[in-house]
């Protein structure tokens, strides 16, 4: 066998040790690696080698902290139960526990500090620390959905019609039920008033010779005036005027 | 719960300070690690899965052990070679008398010096001889992910040129005691 190849199997055997000391090399492999190591000095060496670091590492010592330590975490744990029967009795006007503290020394002092996490993660612990869990999550739901609503963009947004809507065209009938908020007399004088300013605009526009009258002002306000009257359903009332005057 | 608490600390408190300790030089630091731990399992334990508290906590572990290597080497080293000087000086316990063996010394030294996750499942597995089931809920691996960061790093202490040195001065004492 050449000398290559050679430290090409004994690369792959070193590279079976870990399995074969965890006893995980079976059949004709595990077969194979006893032979290779029966026969290659350097691979017993490394095996042994090998297994000696693999029991020095089992022979290691496990480590362990002082009992003062564990009396601190005991009293850390009772001292958040003091802790809240404090902020209880000093909610119902209590004083004078201050003897409580420095009792279980500084590390306890972790769960008086104010916490320098956001605002939501306080409150999150706020709810955790001082409602029961399903009140606590109602609590939060609902601030949530509060949120959301008053975030949430307005639907009032949309845009406006450039030109007014036509309103329905009332009959008779619910006409009548208009309420009587004006006289009627009042109206019909007030429309007529209207008619005669309308009637004045149209000739001045004629006598300017301008056309502001006609189509876009005299015409349009005459038809209004005309559906308002009819609307109202004066008596036997008819249209002011069919168009300019 | 308090009492429930208490009893966890006392069945998992080895498994977290052994795996601190054999990450970090100072005994002090691995200490406040493990406490540090033990404070977090109190504020979670009514969200914590009883059943997997040991790898919970080895998860927690392992993480505080990352973390605070990081923040170490953002501070200033020799400040705190300092400070590890003086906690280990003043540190007599068992575990250090045990070190004083030339061999387990280097040993524990070699395995502080490789990195994550080699070293944290080399001292789970083969330190603490935890289940690769635990180590595997710990790290959030597989098991064959396990096993191969486990064999690696048996060759990276095998490679580590101390441990060599320490194993042929045994040996070749042996042949001469022969």
């Amino acid at each position: 066998m050449s000398q290559s190849s050679e430290q090409t199997q004994c690369y792959a055997m070193q590279l079976q040790i870990d399995t074969f000391l965890d006893g995980e090399l079976e059949g004709e492999q595990q077969l194979a690696f006893v032979g290779h190591v029966a026969e290659c000095g350097d691979c017993a060496h490394e095996l042994r080698y090998a297994q000696h670091l693999y029991e020095s590492v089992l022979d290691l010592p496990k480590a362990d902290f002082s009992d003062a330590l564990v009396d601190n975490l005991v009293a850390i744990s009772s001292q958040k139960r003091v802790h809240q029967h404090e902020r209880h009795e000093r909610h119902e006007g209590h004083e004078g526990h201050e003897e409580h503290r420095g009792k279980t020394g500084a590390l306890a002092e972790t769960f008086r500090q104010p916490s320098r996490v956001g605002f939501f993660a306080q409150l999150d612990q706020f709810f955790r620390d001082r409602l029961p869990l399903t009140i606590g999550f109602a609590a939060l739901s609902t601030l949530v959905i509060a949120v959301v609503i008053v975030m949430a963009p307005r639907v009032d947004n949309a845009p406006q019609p450039l030109v007014a809507e036509v309103t329905p065209d009332l009959s008779a009938e619910n006409a009548a039920m208009i309420p009587a908020a004006f006289d009627a007399a009042e109206v019909r004088m007030a429309l007529e008033e209207l008619n005669t300013a309308i009637d004045y605009l149209n000739r001045v526009s004629r006598q300017t010779e301008t056309m502001i009258g006609e189509r876009f002002v005299v015409l349009p306000l005459q038809q209004s005036v005309n559906s308002s009257l009819r609307r109202a359903s004066f008596s036997g009332n008819e249209d002011r005027q069919a168009g300019p005057i | 719960m308090q009492i429930e608490f208490q009893q966890a600390i006392e069945k998992h408190r080895q498994r977290v300070v052994t795996l601190a300790r054999y990450s970090l030089r100072s005994a002090a630091d691995a200490d406040d690690i493990a406490q540090e731990v033990f404070v977090k399992l109190w504020q979670h334990w009514p969200k914590i899965d009883h059943d997997k508290q040991l790898p919970w906590l080895l998860r927690v572990t392992h993480n505080a052990i990352i973390d605070f290597v990081r923040r170490r080497k953002t501070r200033n080293e020799s400040i705190d070679d300092a400070v590890d000087v003086e906690a280990q000086a003043a540190e007599q316990s068992q575990f250090e008398a045990l070190e004083n063996n030339q061999l387990t010394a280097s040993l524990t030294d070699a395995i502080r010096q490789l990195d994550d996750p080699f070293r944290s499942i080399l001292v789970m597995r083969d330190v603490q001889g935890l289940s690769y089931a635990d180590i595997e809920e710990s790290l959030d691996m597989n098991a064959s992910q396990v096993k191969v960061y486990l064999h690696r790093a048996r060759r990276k202490l095998r490679a580590d040129p101390q441990l060599r040195l320490r194993f042929e001065e045994i040996n070749s004492s042996g042949d001469d005691a022969v």
